[in-house]
């Protein structure tokens, strides 16, 4: 009897059941297994969390959720929300199509579900607003569209969602261009919660946000829930720190399977999956200090040919011979906690055989590069059309008196928000932007090398094009898709004629392949970009640019496109090809955790100035500028139990147009005083670590105790 | 004269070019060959005037990119910005039809007056 009643409250408590649930796409080259055997419950009040790489089908399910499936889609199981199924087998095209009555009925249903019962944020703010219309419109439209509310009823409503979602009612007006990042993020939010949906499910809320308005954005989801605007909700990430901050349950999906499902705890603390064990190792963070990280060898196993067994039986270090016959089923470690594995209960501690990072750095004394009073302005004014339709001054600060030197060997890591002038900075160093004013002084080949004074005819500067090599961000871009994986390497040494021999060239080509682990090089040669993954190409990309035996590499954000599996693979070959070569490296991340593994010293930018400057561990262990301090307060941290609190900074980074007059920081500073406003802050220094403020730390803790 | 006038000068400056090297080139042909001047470069120097006028009219003075490079450097851009991009497209325009008349003239000119010197 007992047992009937707690089953009935448990289904009374069952907002979404997903059961028996696969989806499949019909492609040219064959059946795409998307989603298979998926079955999970999402309870009144509860936050689900999925986790898993790109590929892994995370945004197939939600989408399957909400019934935007596209027409390719074939389906089998059901989706039922609060016990009315919506979505069953024969709803989707798999086999036969839907007459057209058929088609209006099942519209009509997911109409009457979207937005009203289930809305979605979707992946990428940047894209999800219609650029002529201001927000205010396109969030009245869920209005118009869902609901018979009067023009009053509606902008009253539109002005508490606005409100909710932590914005200005001035935004309502505005366009989506005028917005940050972070606030077309809120917004989006804003027109998900429009309705008060029982459901929310976001698909990547943060991915491409900045450190500082990721965790804003977190603690806004977290207070919505708490006030009860958000009821249950579904988020999808592959960021593991992002996950860890909002879910109570936890769901890992790889390549369209349930991997692992537990509570937030059992996952982190207690994950009973090789996969998840895997992908919590890869994930560098700033609490593990600089502890090794691993990737996850190897990718998803093609979606078309399923292997037999277990799916991650390639990848998996506990493998045994039973994981390749046979697929395993469902262990359940507790109630709630159960795990795709045949060893689930019995993972001991297995660390993988590559993790050795070759050799130590030895890092000298001798400068390799040193900037002296940078300075880059882009003034749009300069241009005849600029002077023509700009009404006001358009200078851009990127730039700002940047003094920084880089030894041999060593790494040097570049933090800061988007905007704060990092990649203008590196792009400045490797003289692809002419620098306003100061002076770059290279030492290559035991020569000094000032890039302002030299002639682009001189043989000055093809040796220092030829020592100076760059890594960029994206490897989808940054690759030409009409060259082999040999051109693409070969084609630096065509360039500065390092050799006429073919033969010498392939070796070079096959030894520098080899060096970044793209093994059988022969294997590679002949490949095109397209064939490659987004791994493999960043690794290409860097053959490309070790291939002269550079002594300098500007790495900008190489990591940013790449998976969490695979990001921690780069950095390790980035490490070992740092202490196998010697070389000198500028690291550009707006990841501190991932900057903090690899770099010996971080120069902290905000704004086009360099506000704080040391060795790694100090930075990190003792920041002292208020920018720093922030940055590494809101960097989350795998782990339910990590609280950021109040990460002690006001809004959004400005733009760099019309900067303050005093220190740059002084809008988002919460220990601001009277003379930051207009006077410069001096540089306080202990050693070789500084930071640009006018007060010092025991001065900085006394504002803070008075303000308390 | 202010930054925008001296700026407007600059964009004139290759059509007006463009006809005094219409009209220059071909006086040797005329000087030396037959070659019957007032009744060829008054039908060029009008065609081209046409030319111009649609120039004038098409052409977007590079405001597109200045858009771009404001959206790629994060720079503000209100609806005002974008008025004064418009007034001075139109301004623009208009110098060029301007120069489209002149080319027009300079043509009569060449057809009417020439025959009379």
């Amino acid at each position: 009897m007992i047992e009937t009643v707690e089953n009935k409250s448990n289904i009374e408590n069952e907002m979404l059941n997903v059961k028996n649930f696969y989806v499949n796409f019909e492609t040219y080259d064959g059946i795409v297994h998307a989603l298979d055997d998926i079955n999970f419950t999402l309870k009144n009040n509860e936050v689900l969390g999925i986790l898993g790489e790109s590929g892994s089908g995370k945004t197939t399910l939600a989408t399957a959720i909400m019934g935007l499936l596209p027409e390719n889609a074939g389906v089998k199981g059901s989706i039922t929300l609060n016990g009315k199924t919506y979505l069953r087998e024969n709803d989707f095209n798999s086999g036969k199509k839907l007459n057209r009555k058929q088609l209006k009925i099942l519209d009509q249903n997911l109409r009457n579900i979207r937005w009203k019962d289930i809305s979605i944020v979707f992946q990428g703010a940047m894209n999800s607003f219609n650029p002529v219309y201001t927000i205010g419109k396109q969030i009245r439209e869920v209005y118009k569209l869902h609901t018979d509310l009067s023009d009053n009823e509606i902008e009253e409503k539109l002005l508490k969602t606005i409100r909710y979602a932590g914005l200005n009612k001035m935004v309502i007006n505005a366009h989506p261009h005028e917005l940050s990042g972070g606030m077309k993020q809120r917004a989006v939010i804003a027109m998900a919660l429009a309705l008060d949906p029982e459901i929310v499910i976001a698909d990547e809320p943060t991915t491409g946000l900045d450190v500082i308005t990721q965790a804003e954005i977190i603690n806004q989801l977290k207070a919505l829930k708490k006030q009860g605007k958000i009821k249950s909700m579904i988020i999808i990430s592959h960021d593991i720190g992002v996950i860890s901050q909002l879910a109570d349950h936890i769901m890992v999906l790889y390549a369209g399977k349930i991997m692992e499902y537990g509570t937030s705890r059992d996952i982190y603390l207690n994950s009973q999956n090789p996969y998840t064990v895997e992908l919590l190792k890869s994930y560098p963070s700033i609490k593990n200090a600089k502890k090794h990280v691993e990737g996850i060898p190897g990718t998803l196993p093609d979606p078309i040919n399923i292997p037999e067994g277990c799916i991650f039986y390639e990848r998996c270090i506990y493998h045994d011979a039973i994981c390749k016959q046979k697929e395993p089923d469902i262990t359940y470690i507790n109630n709630e906690h159960y795990s795709r594995c045949y060893f689930a209960s019995k993972l001991t501690e297995k660390e993988r055989v590559n993790t050795d990072i070759d050799g130590e750095p030895i890092i000298g004394t001798e400068k390799k590069v040193e900037t002296k009073d940078l300075v880059t302005y882009f003034d749009l004014k300069k241009s005849m059309a600029g002077s023509l339709f700009s009404n006001k001054e358009r200078v851009v600060r990127a730039v700002d008196d940047i003094n920084i030197e880089i030894n041999r060997g060593e790494i040097l890591g570049i933090v800061g928000e988007s905007g704060s002038g990092k990649t203008t900075l590196a792009r400045t160093i490797i003289g692809l932007i002419k620098p306003t004013a100061g002076e770059i002084i290279y030492n290559f080949e035991n020569t000094n090398i000032n890039i302002n004074k030299i002639k682009q005819r001189s043989k000055e500067y093809s040796v220092f094009r030829k020592n100076t090599q760059m890594i960029f961000q994206d490897p989808y871009d940054a690759l030409n898709p009409k060259m082999t994986v040999y051109d693409i390497v070969a084609e630096p040494i065509i360039a500065h004629r390092s050799t006429n021999n073919p033969g010498e060239m392939l070796n070079m080509v096959k030894s520098t392949l080899k060096e970044v682990n793209l093994t059988p090089p022969e294997n590679y040669l002949e490949r095109f970009p397209h064939e490659l993954s987004g791994g493999e190409r960043q690794r290409v990309a860097t053959a490309r640019a070790l291939v002269l035996n550079s002594e300098l590499i500007v790495a900008d954000e190489p990591t940013s496109m790449l998976d969490v599996s695979l990001r921690a693979g780069f950095m390790n070959l980035i490490k070992n090809l740092r202490n196998k070569n010697n070389l000198s490296i500028l690291y550009i991340s707006h990841d501190i955790a991932s900057v903090y593994y690899l770099s010996d010293k971080i120069f902290v930018m905000y704004l086009g100035v360099g506000v704080e400057y040391g060795d790694s561990k100090d930075i990190v262990n003792n920041p002292l500028h208020p920018y720093t301090k922030a940055l590494i307060k809101a960097v989350p941290s795998p782990t339910p139990d990590w609280n950021p609190g109040n990460i002690d900074i006001i809004g959004e980074i400005g733009n760099s147009i019309n900067v303050p007059k005093g220190c740059r920081f002084y809008d988002r500073c919460i220990y601001k005083q009277g003379k930051c406003k207009n006077e410069k802050p001096p540089v306080q220094k202990t050693g070789t670590h500084w930071y640009l403020c006018h007060f010092t730390q025991d001065e900085l803790d006394n504002i803070k105790q008075y303000m308390k | 004269m202010n930054d925008i006038n001296r700026t407007r000068i600059k964009y004139v400056v290759f059509p007006i070019i463009a006809l005094l090297i219409i009209i220059a080139t071909s006086i040797p042909l005329y000087l030396f060959f037959h070659f019957n001047y007032r009744v060829y470069i008054p039908i060029i120097v009008f065609m081209s005037g046409i030319i111009i006028m649609f120039i004038g009219a098409w052409w977007d003075f590079g405001a597109k990119k200045f858009i771009s490079d404001v959206f790629k450097t994060h720079m503000e851009l209100n609806e005002d910005d974008l008025e004064y991009v418009y007034k001075q497209q139109f301004i623009m325009m208009l110098i060029y039809i301007g120069i489209g008349f002149l080319y027009f003239l300079i043509a009569f000119i060449i057809y009417l007056v020439l025959p009379l010197l």
